[in-house]
């Protein structure tokens, strides 16, 4: 549905997107994990015409994006960062207004604003003027927005930015729902759980680039099956006991130390050494691999909210 | 339409910022209501109404109680006067006729008498002129009925009212001294003279155009009507920024509207706010404070909706060249103000030396304004402001191409 090859943008000097090739089949979740500045935007921005790329191509549903995307836009639905819509016009005439450049009127304008907020539950409260909604509420109708056309392809840029957990469930619901009907989803999001709840394949980016790119299990497999062990307490980073065979230190300072374990095993092996020493241990945890975990080994940076 | 063509996008941008437009309460007392505010205040200054509903006071200090000055008084009762007979307390009348005790006897008997007409310093010179030539008037229609009077009597011989003097060499005049009911007769025949309508009446009009300098509502209408429609469109650029800095228009333009669309929407939900101020202000103008729309409406609606356009490009012009709402507040006060003192919103042109006509005319306030008073005040029609509006339609696409060349969608 998406064929994104050698895709390529520079702000002066900057490098915002350096190379990137990737695809995304009909109905499919994919997500874009990276932190802010990372090129999600610039990148969801020359998806939707919005921004003409130095280099590389684009294609949707098997139309060329060089000429400014032409029929194509019409068959997307954008949702951006921003809460793009009219505070001083209620949530229905916002949607009236949007749906209306798709080539909506009439009746048919009318049901698809009514599915939408009733999608959204925001039915009872949809003649009043978005300036007095909260954060969440907004929110859902900058989704709708994005909905009202019923697109086969929907980029949302990070679609729940600043919300309380409650509607952002709500959001990931709808996005969930939205690819089981057939619709193509390309979804960027610094937040780790929501890459791994939501999307099927994830592209991990970072200063422009992807650095892996797959399901969740593939991406996993990168940094292998070891845990990390996080011991705190009271002991110095000179003075270390023995570790197990198949356990490396990973960072360690004084009361703290990281350990990449491949074997659950060897952790009470290694806690006796450290008893044995008469070091007092406080905390242990245990983490199994996660994105964090590919993130952090992909990127040398942990990904923080 | 076809609904996803360019003209059903456009109408479709145009009609929300159209909407919006009105949803801002401020936008409607600075549009609608703080015109008439001005309009009010400027045209008072500036004189009122037309010049016909001016009535100049004359006080009047009789001291003679004769038949002459009661017909004079009776004639300038017929002019376009305001007549006190009470002088005001504690000081003079801003003019006054005084009219002396033996007037009747003298006019009668034909010897030298005196009017005096008294103006203040300080009062109004054209009130004064009217009240002068209004004496005049009412002085050679006393005359005349005098002496049409005197000729009856020379023609029928005498009534109750007696002549003496030298019926040969014609030297003869009205006597009120041997018929003691001669004086009524007289006052009766001289009111029933000034009370008949004239014989000969003179139509006076402009040979061509009338080229009186607009004074009054007549001057403040345009001036206002002009500047505040500037003004609004100058500060809706705001809204263009806000709407850049709310991503509004990048979203806009990942819809299937295109760049030129979203500025064709703009502009022409702009020239639409337009065209609903010059409409209210100018039906104003005609029904509540009674100016003239002159011999061509269509050409006045023609020149408006070209100014429209011009305010209209002006705005995105705004909207484009600056990136933050402050900016554009400022300079959309201080441009509209410079824009509306030059180009003669404030002040007739006819009225500024030559070197501020000239720069009036490099401002598209300059060609509008001097295009209205051509219409609506000096009666003249399309083809003598077709040259105005072709000028408002060249700065309009010149704003329009800054506009468009400059215009960025994302911030």
């Amino acid at each position: 549905m998406i064929e994104v090859n050698g895709l390529r943008k520079y702000f002066g000097n900057v490098k915002a997107v350096d190379g990137l090739s990737f695809g995304v089949k009909e109905g499919e979740i994919f997500g874009f994990l990276g932190p802010n500045g990372a090129g999600k935007t610039t990148t969801i921005s020359m998806l939707s015409g919005l921004l003409r790329p130095d280099a590389g191509t684009i294609t949707i549903a098997g139309m060329e994006m060089s000429g400014g995307g032409g029929k194509a836009r019409s068959i997307m639905g954008i949702v951006p960062q921003e809460i793009a819509l009219y505070e001083e016009l209620s949530g229905r005439e916002n949607l009236h207004f949007w749906g209306s450049l798709y080539g909506l009127s009439g009746a048919r304008l009318r049901e698809e604003t009514d599915r939408v907020l009733d999608m959204v539950e925001l039915s009872d409260r949809a003649d009043d003027p978005v300036g007095k909604y909260s954060g969440g509420m907004k929110r859902r109708i900058n989704l709708c927005a994005g909905l009202i056309h019923r697109p086969q392809i929907i980029l949302l840029d990070e679609p729940t930015l600043g919300i309380d957990p409650q509607a952002r469930i709500r959001i990931l619901d709808i996005v969930r729902k939205e690819a089981e009907s057939g619709t193509t989803v390309i979804y960027t999001t610094h937040y780790l759980e929501e890459a791994e709840s939501l999307c099927k394949r994830i592209a991990i980016i970072d200063q422009g680039r992807i650095h892996a790119e797959g399901t969740l299990a593939e991406l996993v497999k990168l940094v292998g099956e070891e845990d990390i062990v996080t011991i705190t307490g009271d002991f110095r980073a000179d003075a270390f006991p023995a570790l197990p065979e198949g356990t490396r230190i990973d960072r360690i300072a004084d009361g703290t130390a990281r350990l990449v374990v491949r074997d659950h095993g060897a952790v009470g092996s290694m806690l006796s050494g450290f008893f044995s020493s008469g070091l007092r241990v406080d905390t242990v945890a245990i983490s199994e691999p996660n994105l964090q975990g590919v993130f952090l080994k992909l990127t040398g940076k942990e990904l923080r909210d | 339409m076809n609904r996803s063509g360019s003209a059903w996008l456009v109408s479709r941008i145009a009609l929300c910022d159209f909407r919006l437009t009105w949803k801002d309460r401020s936008v409607i007392i600075w549009s609608l209501l703080m015109p008439f505010v001005f309009i009010f205040v400027f045209g008072q200054i500036k004189g009122g109404g037309s010049p016909s509903d001016v009535k100049a006071t004359l006080t009047i200090e009789n001291h003679d109680d004769g038949p002459v000055s009661k017909a004079l008084l009776a004639s300038l009762g017929r002019e376009n006067l305001a007549l006190v007979f009470e002088i005001p307390e504690g000081g003079e009348a801003v003019r006054s006729l005084v009219i002396p005790e033996d007037f009747s006897e003298k006019v009668l008997s034909r010897e030298k008498t005196r009017l005096v007409l008294r103006k203040d310093e300080g009062s109004n010179s054209e009130a004064g002129q009217t009240a002068e030539v209004a004496v005049a008037r009412a002085l050679v229609k006393t005359v005349s009925a005098l002496l049409e009077i005197e000729g009856g009597i020379i023609r029928e011989g005498n009534g109750p009212i007696s002549m003496e003097g030298d019926s040969l060499s014609g030297n003869l005049w009205i006597t009120l001294e041997n018929r003691p009911d001669g004086a009524a007769a007289l006052e009766a025949d001289l009111d029933s003279i000034i009370a008949r309508a004239p014989v000969i009446t003179v139509a006076s009009s402009f040979a061509g155009k009338a080229r009186e300098i607009p004074r009054g509502y007549q001057s403040s209408v345009p001036g206002n009507l002009v500047m505040f429609v500037l003004m609004g469109m100058a500060f809706s650029g705001i809204v263009i920024t806000q709407e850049r800095r709310a991503g509004i228009l990048a979203r806009t333009a990942v819809s299937p509207a295109r760049k030129r669309d979203i500025v064709a929407g703009k502009l022409a939900g702009r020239m639409m706010v337009g065209i609903v101020q010059i409409l209210v202000l100018l039906v104003a103008g005609r029904f509540i404070f009674k100016i003239s729309l002159g011999n061509d409406v269509a050409a006045l609606v023609i020149l408006m909706v070209a100014f429209a356009f011009c305010c209209g490009a002006f705005s995105l012009v705004f909207g484009s060249l600056f990136g933050n709402p402050d900016q554009v507040a400022g300079f959309a006060i201080v441009t509209t103000l410079v824009m509306s003192a030059l180009g003669g919103c404030w002040w007739p042109l006819e009225v500024v030396p030559q070197p501020f006509r000239i720069v009036a005319f490099c401002l598209p306030t300059g060609w509008t304004m001097d295009g209205i008073h051509k219409l609506i005040s000096f009666g003249y029609g399309l083809g003598s402001v077709a040259a105005h509006i072709l000028v408002l339609v060249l700065f309009g696409a010149a704003f329009l191409a800054v506009a468009s060349a400059r215009l960025k969608l994302a911030r």
